[in-house]
């Protein structure tokens, strides 16, 4: 989630609004005391604003709905994660930007009411750019209106996910011009900003690679945007240069962990066997029983894999994954128009 | 080196040549767009690295220039660079291009931001930082939110030396308790 401090009631107070993993916008209200906790942003029906995926609360598990896709449009498996307020149609009053996890769709949520009442729609509407559904390479991590291009009208800027577990590529930031009106916005294809990653550090964490969440503000005073980046930087330590006595060892313990893991997986097999056709209440409790009941054989091979891994890893470093904030200082040069 | 330059006007390209420094040959690609549409640009800036036997060997969205230089070092040794996994004709269908206003854009390397002795949001899961004066000393300080919805403040530190805040602290609700946006 990535927080926006607006004043969302109009009731001179910011406010904290965010898009978060649950697939519903919140926002935490502002008053003098301070910062109520967070809630969630309800439509004019009093009903959750989603995409398709939600966390369930009363149920507690993820659930789905089509009851908020556009008009004509079915659609499966987006996920909100991020929300930004702004008053697309300048008509007073903040509508509602949904980012989508999932596809990378951006959707747009109408305020139907007005400034200190609003009513938010039921349905959304999806964002185009270019003549089409504006679909954010490596999905949407999360968004934000900016006058990039000091024009007058606010861009849509999007932070990407990328793959921010596998071996695929990394995320990027964007920023979606906006060539229309105030109140109209139009969007063409977006300027890279910060280029999708290929994730392949050698070293030392080189960029953030996944999971970009960006904010953009003058930091140095300048007269240009520079870009504050949160995400995960993929990295490699260097590898050492082995001896011929340490590559036997590593060759020892790679077969040694190998053998320690297929024990663990006779163990899981155990039980997989054990809670075969079994309820999901019965299978939680049976599967607890023969968990304890396994420890004084898990506990040492653990314990072998923890210390193998350990030795392993300063011989032959592993693969980092690492997060912190990142400051991408802008050195374009500027041109008269 | 060959470029194509998708801005509104040839007064505009000839403009963002002198003021870059772009002396290679370069393409207005005119009103239509017709070479960004038939390569299917689906953002700026776009890259293709061709071999000289005319086979696209990578494709670029957005310009790593330390990837962009490493493909081209590879090229011209003669180590093979992997060709797309996808050929070009299968890519996906292009949107259609339009006119960009504004520059390429340069920033200097990323550097990675302390708050007092530790890296800004560090290990925390997702960091997602927003600029913002906290404290109304009219500096922008940060706020740090995390896929758990919880949210620090790092404070930006006076003088004008390098960028530097002070140690991240919990942002606190009017309840006393840190503000939670109760993920999941």
């Amino acid at each position: 989630m990535s927080p926006q401090f607006v004043d969302f009631n109009s009731d001179g107070h910011l406010d904290i609004v965010a898009g978060i993993f649950d697939g519903s916008p919140h926002v935490a209200w502002g008053s003098d005391k301070g910062w109520k906790q967070p809630e969630q942003i309800l439509d004019r029906a009093d009903a959750r604003i989603v995409l398709n995926n939600f966390w369930n609360f009363d149920a507690k598990k993820w659930d789905t709905t089509n009851r908020c896709d556009p008009v004509g449009q079915t659609l499966s498996g987006e996920l909100l994660t991020s929300a930004f307020a702004w008053d697309w149609d300048a008509d007073g009053d903040l509508d509602l930007l949904l980012g989508d996890h999932t596809g990378g769709h951006v959707y747009l949520r109408m305020n139907e009411g007005a400034a200190g009442a609003s009513l938010f729609a039921t349905q959304n509407v999806p964002v185009q750019a270019a003549g089409a559904a504006l679909t954010v390479s490596g999905t949407v991590a999360t968004l934000c209106m900016v006058d990039w291009n000091r024009d007058g009208l606010m861009d849509l800027a999007c932070g990407s996910m990328g793959d921010a577990y596998g071996s695929g590529k990394g995320g990027g930031v964007f920023v979606y011009l906006n060539t229309g009106t105030t109140g109209a916005p139009v969007f063409g294809l977006p300027l890279v900003l910060v280029a999708p990653s290929e994730k392949a550090s050698v070293g030392a964490a080189e960029r953030p690679d996944s999971g970009l969440y960006m904010d953009f503000g003058d930091h140095d005073g300048d007269g240009d945007l520079d870009i504050v980046v949160g995400g995960y930087s993929h990295w490699t330590p260097k590898s050492p240069v082995l001896t011929s006595a340490q590559k036997s060892r590593v060759a020892e313990l790679e077969a040694q962990a190998s053998s320690l893991r297929a024990q663990l997986s006779a163990l899981d097999v155990v039980i997989e066997n054990a809670i075969k056709g079994l309820d999901e209440a019965a299978t939680e409790t049976k599967y607890q029983e023969l968990h304890a009941a396994q420890s004084e054989k898990r506990e040492p091979i653990m314990e072998k894999i923890t210390a193998t891994g350990n030795e392993l890893g300063k011989l032959v470093p592993k693969p980092q994954r690492t997060s912190c904030v990142w400051l991408y200082e802008n050195k374009t040069p500027s041109i008269s128009r | 080196m060959l470029g194509v330059n998708t801005d509104a006007s040839l007064e505009m390209v000839q403009k963002r040549c002198a003021a870059e420094g772009i002396t290679w040959a370069n393409i207005h690609d005119g009103k239509e767009k017709k070479i960004a549409r038939g390569w299917g640009v689906s953002g700026y800036p776009s890259a293709w690295l061709i071999d000289r036997d005319g086979v696209i060997r990578k494709c670029f969205l957005g310009i790593d220039e330390k990837e962009l230089d490493a493909a081209v070092e590879q090229l011209m040794k003669g180590t093979a660079v992997p060709a797309p996994k996808e050929p070009v004709k299968d890519a996906p269908a292009p949107q259609a291009a339009a006119a960009v206003k504004d520059a390429p854009v340069s920033f200097a390397a990323p550097v990675q931001l302390k708050a007092g002795e530790k890296l800004l949001g560090e290990n925390r899961y997702f960091p997602s930082p927003t600029f913002r004066d906290m404290n109304g000393d009219g500096l922008k300080d940060i706020v740090v939110g995390d896929l758990p919805g919880r949210l620090t403040v790092a404070l930006r530190q006076a003088g004008s030396g390098p960028i530097s805040f002070g140690a991240e602290t919990k942002l606190q609700a009017s309840d006393g308790k840190d503000i939670d946006f109760h993920n999941w």
